[in-house]
């Protein structure tokens, strides 16, 4: 089999997996929706300071949303023993890494966009600079997250307390990445300042770590 | 061997004693932060001893998922941690200076923040190293260690960029930023003395972590010849 | 915070952090040493 089609076949049984159950997305879903409340307590902006501040709130949200996505991804292979047969298995490893990935950049793409609205809702947003550069910050941003969060849910697969070591060990690395996306969102709806530095620094992340990701994908699966 | 390491470590002190010396009485006093500023002859050594320590990492890092050689590995966990003590001194220092001279700990400004965000990746690849299970915590460390060196420029372009958008105070003046003669030879002798004193410390450790490997070795041995304890 | 006492404290956390360690290697190193000698004994 080509790795094209080995990473469609894991990708399409992951979707299908994963709409049977549901359980990924109804859990982020929910999660998210109550950080979004809890903030709001919190914070009772006006249209002004909602500008402000919703940039870092959306992604704070989201990041938390997207480590509970992460935690599941390879729970469920470790379950089955799957991991195994992978090894097993000529297919090769970064088929099976890039279908993870993308699976689960699908389900966080498909959060964000079930969440945008209920944001604009309850922060009274609206956006001073074009829309599009939002969804451009988006897509890269969570790109950024999912490629280096997937890599590092299996990568914690086997330490002791499990759950809580992921977000620690994704978080340091991810905060380039994470400035990039809060500011540059941040920049956009306030109009006050141009993203670009911003999207060109999350491309060059981007990059950078899918390519690091695909290169030690093999070694880490190889652990034993 | 060991009396070569004993006289290097009298040496190293020797020179520490020496380049404190040269930094808090040779060295002449600063223009407007007054004696506060000879805290740079600590801060910014430790800074570089850190740098230095994360950089051995990353070559440990590859080298071992390149040979899977347990010396590199060795070596990896000893620069990292060595590295996180440095960079703690680092961070504690900076504000220590930085609240005398701006009347605030803190700033959020380009270095104290980029030497942060790296305090927390190398402390994530220290608590990677105690938590992973079994045998395959030297893969899980080494290709951390190699994703945290690759972040190092980017975070440190991120936060510049930031700080240029969101400008703050900046600590210690810039780097070097007309420094007198007799300043420069202090900081030199400093950035000396503390390289050597990196050097031990990481032997240290790395022989450390030599001998728990072998002790670990010696367990699996009698385990495997059914006399284990 | 003056500066006198400021430029005291940053050295002297300094040599303190740095001491901790070196203490933290020698436990270490005590343990383990032991522990090879333990090993070398019963075997």
């Amino acid at each position: 089999m080509s790795h094209v089609d080995v990473t469609k076949a894991t990708l399409m049984k992951d979707l299908r997996m994963e709409w049977r159950s549901k359980d990924a997305i109804n859990s982020m879903l929910f999660f998210s929706l109550l950080v979004v409340v809890i903030f709001s307590f919190a914070f009772n902006p006006t249209a002004e300071q909602s500008r402000l501040i919703a940039g870092g709130l959306i992604w704070v949200a989201f990041l938390f949303a997207a480590v509970v996505a992460l935690n599941q991804t390879w729970a469920r292979e470790l379950r089955n023993q799957v991991l195994d047969a992978y090894r097993v298995s000529p297919a090769p490893p970064n088929a099976l890494l890039l279908a993870k990935v993308l699976g689960n950049f699908l389900f966080v793409v498909i959060l964000e966009a079930l969440m945008a609205p209920l944001f604009v809702v309850f922060y009274q947003l609206r956006s001073v600079g074009p829309v599009w550069q939002l969804v451009v910050i988006a897509l890269l941003g969570t790109w950024a997250l999912v490629v280096n969060g997937t890599f590092f849910a299996a990568l914690s697969i086997r330490t002791r307390s499990r759950e809580i070591m992921l977000p620690l060990i994704l978080f340091p690395i991810s905060i380039p990445a994470l400035l990039a996306m809060v500011d540059a969102t941040t920049s956009v709806l306030t109009g006050e300042s141009t993203p670009d530095f911003w999207i060109k620094l999350l491309l060059v992340y981007d990059v950078i770590f899918t390519a690091v990701c695909l290169l030690l994908f093999e070694s880490v699966l190889n652990a034993e | 061997m060991k009396s070569l390491s004993i006289a290097f470590i009298v040496f190293t002190l020797a020179l520490l004693g020496f380049s404190t010396y040269q930094g808090l009485f040779v060295a002449p006093t600063e223009q407007t932060m007054g004696d506060v500023q000879r805290i740079f002859y600590y801060h910014v050594p430790s800074a570089w001893v850190a740098g230095v320590c994360f950089f051995v990492n990353f070559l440990a890092s590859i080298a071992y998922l390149w040979k899977r050689s347990l010396n590199a590995d060795a070596l990896a966990a000893a620069s990292a941690e060595v590295g996180v003590v440095f960079c703690t001194i680092v961070l504690i220092t900076g504000p220590i200076w930085a609240r005398p001279v701006w009347g605030i700990w803190w700033t959020w400004d380009a270095r104290l923040t980029t030497t942060l965000v790296l305090w927390l990746i190398y402390v994530s690849y220290l608590m990677l190293r105690r938590f992973a299970a079994g045998g395959q915590t030297q893969v899980l460390a080494a290709a951390l260690g190699i994703f945290g060196f690759v972040d190092v420029p980017i975070v440190y372009m991120s936060i510049r960029w930031f700080r240029t958008q969101h400008p703050s105070p900046v600590m210690g003046g810039g780097e070097n930023s007309g420094l007198d003669p007799t300043m420069l030879h202090a900081f030199m002798w400093n950035l000396l003395a503390f390289t050597c004193v990196g050097i031990v410390l990481v032997a240290t450790r790395y022989r450390l972590q030599q001998l728990e490997n072998a002790v670990e070795a010696e367990h699996a041995q009698l385990a495997l010849e059914g006399r284990a304890r | 915070m003056s500066g006198f006492v400021a430029l005291r404290a940053a050295y002297a956390v300094t040599w303190v952090i740095a001491l901790l360690y070196v203490r933290y290697l020698v436990v270490r190193y005590r343990a383990v040493s032991k522990e090879m000698k333990d090993l070398k004994r019963s075997a």
